[in-house]
């Protein structure tokens, strides 16, 4: 876990700031970006292993962004943040194939760092 | 006057699907706020584990997420607000109300489907009480029809302006959407706003300067 690398993308500033400082705190490296362009333009310069995304931003939405991203970077696992109280409904809306995990808003910060897990395939003891 | 004795060929699903759009909206800009708060608090949390664990906490750190709180609870306690104000809308079909009052609360709901699709929606502030006679729900589900074809025919980084215009007779709301196409004449949404506008009694002109702007105003007469 202390060498993965996570970029979080979600035009709530003051949420995927938060989440970087609580995920730094638990030893994983993490950077926050508020809209799609720009983190496209971060994944030029740095390589990350997890890619969070909102489903709802502004300009390019989380679907267009996750699509770009396995374009470019097809290793980059992928996880789904959404506020959508329906998932079967909010499955109509992004790219099913491309997603390894969804969470719902709000969500506990353990529940991220095991989506984070599960799609970097971390069993239990590396976590520690 | 309750609604079913408004005489106009929208039946009540037209109305539904308004107020769940509308409130779907408001529900996913309240869960990001909570979605603040907790992680905000969860970070608090945080700190204190460490202050017990015995290492040092910068005051600064503690204080920032305060202020994160306070800050978020304030948007909240905004979003409850007009929230509340839209649903009351309902309560009467036919009411006296200020239309520069509620025009600003729907306009400041509708900033998020705005900002969605990177644009400014900005209502040009008016500092009377304009009163009318009308249906205040089946204004708003105007305003938003209006809004929509705002929203499709303008262009990234503009700014939509929404202003209340008084007359020597009935008062007017004019929207003003800078765009870059000037076809707009078959858009459905304007086809619904103008069903809605007479079943509001409203008279509404469009004047279209291609490839600038349009400009979409009604006059807003008293329902008798």
């Amino acid at each position: 876990m202390m060498n993965c690398r996570v970029l979080l993308i979600d035009d709530e500033e003051e949420l995927v700031t938060t989440l970087v400082e609580r995920l730094e705190i638990r030893g994983i490296c993490a950077d926050a970006m508020t809209n799609g362009h720009d983190a496209l333009e971060k994944m030029r310069d740095v390589d990350y292993h997890v890619v969070v995304a909102d489903l709802k931003m502004p300009g390019l939405s989380g679907p267009e962004v996750i699509e770009i991203i396995k374009k470019r970077y097809p290793k980059v696992k992928i996880v789904l943040i959404t506020g959508h109280g329906n998932t079967a409904h909010s499955e109509q809306e992004y790219p099913v194939n491309e997603i390894d995990e969804i969470l719902m808003k709000p969500f506990h910060i353990d529940n991220l760092i095991e989506a984070i897990s599960r799609v970097l395939d971390i069993s239990g003891e590396e976590k520690q | 006057m309750s609604l079913s004795e408004v005489p106009h060929e929208f039946d009540g699903s037209d109305h539904l699907e308004f107020f769940g759009r509308i409130t779907a909206s408001i529900s996913h800009e309240l869960n990001n706020v909570m979605s603040i708060i907790d992680q905000s608090s969860g970070l608090l949390e945080d700190h204190l584990a460490v202050i017990e664990n015995g290492s040092p906490v910068r005051t600064e750190l503690l204080e920032r997420v305060h202020e994160k709180i306070n800050r978020q609870t304030l948007r909240g306690v905004e979003i409850i607000r007009r929230l509340n104000k839209f649903a009351h809308s309902v309560d009467d079909t036919v009411t006296t109300f200020d239309l520069a009052d509620i025009t600003e609360n729907f306009v400041s709901i509708c900033q998020r489907f705005a900002e969605l699709k990177r644009t400014q929606l900005e209502f040009v502030p008016v500092h009377q009480r304009i009163e009318i006679t009308s249906s205040p729900f089946l204004l708003q589900q105007m305003l938003f029809t209006i809004v929509q074809h705002a929203l499709e025919i303008t262009h990234k980084n503009a700014l939509i302006q929404v202003e209340i215009l008084q007359t020597e007779s009935d008062p007017k709301i004019q929207f003003t959407i800078p765009t870059t196409n000037s076809d707009t004449s078959t858009d459905e949404r304007m086809k619904e706003a103008i069903k809605l506008s007479k079943i509001l009694h409203c008279s509404m002109e469009t004047d279209i300067s291609p490839g600038e702007k349009e400009i979409v105003c009604f006059t807003i007469s008293n329902l008798t």
